[in-house]
């Protein structure tokens, strides 16, 4: 009986030198020396074996979770350049006067190129949302090459805030493989976009 | 002897105890990369409409929490009082137990809890992941979870300057734990390789893009990946098969190639992208190379 409640006991203490004194009140002049050691083995082995479970459910918790849940900080699969593109399409806008407009005012950037599409393998976006963008449809979203019909329609979206121009020219230039070897641009297009909210002659 | 008593041996082997010398250098250098790479989390697109849940955190916290600007700074000072009380606790050999100890349990735990809630924050307010900051949250959390389970041995000895050549101190599972951590993360970067593209990931063209795209356009890497796609196809199948087989860092004879692998990867990608991961680059370097081997017979030495 004592041993169960020197093996209770020494499991709840937070200091050996609280030990040492719960030793000497418990077991007084009949302390034995010899006891106490197998005692401590014994807690010993106790805390060794709930420490490898703890440790195990960690591991588990750390392999499983990436795979079967998802992105779900600290755990985490580090998806980066995952999905392989085949050919990208980049964008200039330019305006009558000459001017180059940004691509992101017209939502035709390319949003984290080198990160794979956001609903695939439990990933279902990231904390904030990038500003929308044409090249967000689909599985391999930037691999799309939008037609001359797409693209009227989502410039004209958003020409319908920008009555000042009368119409944009749009430049779609396609990145992809240009013979067995090397890269580049394969095909270069120019929209001219009329503006429906423009109304001056 | 069977194979159930090889792995019972080898579970046993688990809880062997080295001096902690390696240990503790592997703890401050570990404690440094997180706070070099705390200093690059921040709010800037704190004004982004809300995207999706990305940490436990943000299903534990209600999602307001997260547009506090005050909670990052706040928890980033906690994170560096806590790194730098559990940095100096070796050094407490002149204080009494009762102060000792406590600590020796609290510090790590605070220290783990206030990195992993500041990166939560930083994630739940980023349009993108930045994978840097897991490895060094894992490893910390391996030693939260040593100083946590040996605290009375640790506090013991500090208080009678016996730390350093203690060989009770640093279970072996620390440094494996560590090691596993640091490899599942490249393993599963592989993985998600293979189940977004199965085996065609690796064919070339789509490093290309990403290089020409995204690549600095004066380094000799960018260069030789775009002149020919056998170069670019050669590269991405080399980080394929060392991405993939990183769990094998567990056998300890394959743990520095798999480690100078890592190394190079790395570096290809912060030298050609300008994706920086020199965490990782250090943390690699001090746990694949044989560093712990190093120190152990160091400790043997000192000892005779």
């Amino acid at each position: 009986m004592k041993k169960v409640w020197w093996f209770l006991l020494g499991l709840m203490s937070p200091a050996s030198i609280i030990l040492v004194i719960k030793k000497i009140i418990y077991f007084g002049p009949r302390f034995n020396a010899k006891e106490a050691e197998d005692n401590n083995a014994c807690v010993r082995a106790f805390r060794r074996t709930k420490q490898f479970k703890c440790l195990l459910a960690i591991v588990g918790l750390q392999a499983g979770v990436p795979i079967f849940v998802g992105e779900l900080y600290p755990f985490s699969a580090a998806t980066m350049f995952a999905y392989p593109l085949h050919q990208v399409a980049t964008y200039e806008v330019v305006t009558p006067a000459g001017e180059t407009l940004g691509a992101r005012s017209f939502g035709l950037q390319i949003n984290n190129p080198h990160d794979p599409p956001l609903m695939t393998m439990g990933r279902y976006g990231y904390g904030r949302a990038l500003p929308a963008t044409i090249q967000q449809t689909g599985s391999a979203p930037y691999g799309n090459i939008a037609s001359e019909q797409e693209l009227t329609r989502h410039v004209q979206s958003r020409l319908l805030n920008m009555t000042d121009l009368p119409y944009v020219t749009v430049i779609q230039s396609v990145l992809g493989p240009r013979d067995k070897h090397q890269v580049g641009i394969t095909q270069r297009k120019s929209f001219k976009i009329m503006n429906p909210a423009n109304t001056r002659p | 002897m069977s194979m159930r008593d090889q792995f019972n041996r080898r579970l046993n082997s688990l809880g062997d105890t080295a001096p902690p010398l390696f240990g503790q250098l592997s703890l401050w250098i570990l404690i440094a990369v997180c706070i070099y790479i705390v200093g690059d989390a921040h709010l800037t697109f704190q004004s982004y409409p809300k995207g999706t849940t990305v940490s436990l955190l943000g299903y534990i916290v209600p999602e307001q929490f997260f547009d506090q600007p005050y909670a990052l700074g706040f928890f980033k000072k906690v994170f560096f009082v806590s790194a730098a009380a559990w940095s100096v606790l070796p050094f407490l050999g002149r204080t009494r137990i009762w102060i000792v100890q406590p600590l020796t349990a609290i510090a790590p735990w605070v220290c783990v809890l206030s990195y992993t809630i500041l990166v939560s924050i930083f994630w739940e307010n980023l349009p993108w992941f930045r994978h840097k900051f897991i490895v060094p949250n894992w490893v910390l959390l391996y030693y939260a979870l040593w100083y946590l389970f040996y605290r009375d041995d640790i506090a013991a000895s500090i208080v009678n300057k016996k730390f350093w050549l203690n060989p009770n101190l640093y279970p072996r599972w620390v440094y494996l734990g560590s090691v596993l951590s640091i490899a599942l993360l490249y393993n599963y970067g592989g993985v998600s390789k293979f189940l977004a593209a199965g085996f065609n990931w690796g064919e070339g063209l789509s490093l290309q893009l990403w290089v020409s795209m995204m690549g600095k356009p004066d380094f000799i890497l960018t260069e030789f990946i775009l002149s020919d796609r056998e170069n670019a196809h050669l590269l991405q199948r080399g980080v394929t098969i060392v991405q993939s087989f990183a769990l094998l860092a567990l056998i300890p004879h394959l743990r520095p190639v798999i480690g100078l692998g890592l190394i190079a990867f790395q570096l290809s990608v912060e030298l050609t992208f300008g994706i920086p991961f020199r965490g990782n680059i250090v943390l690699l370097a001090v746990f694949f190379l044989p560093w712990f081997g190093v120190f152990e017979g160091l400790v043997a030495s000192l000892k005779k």
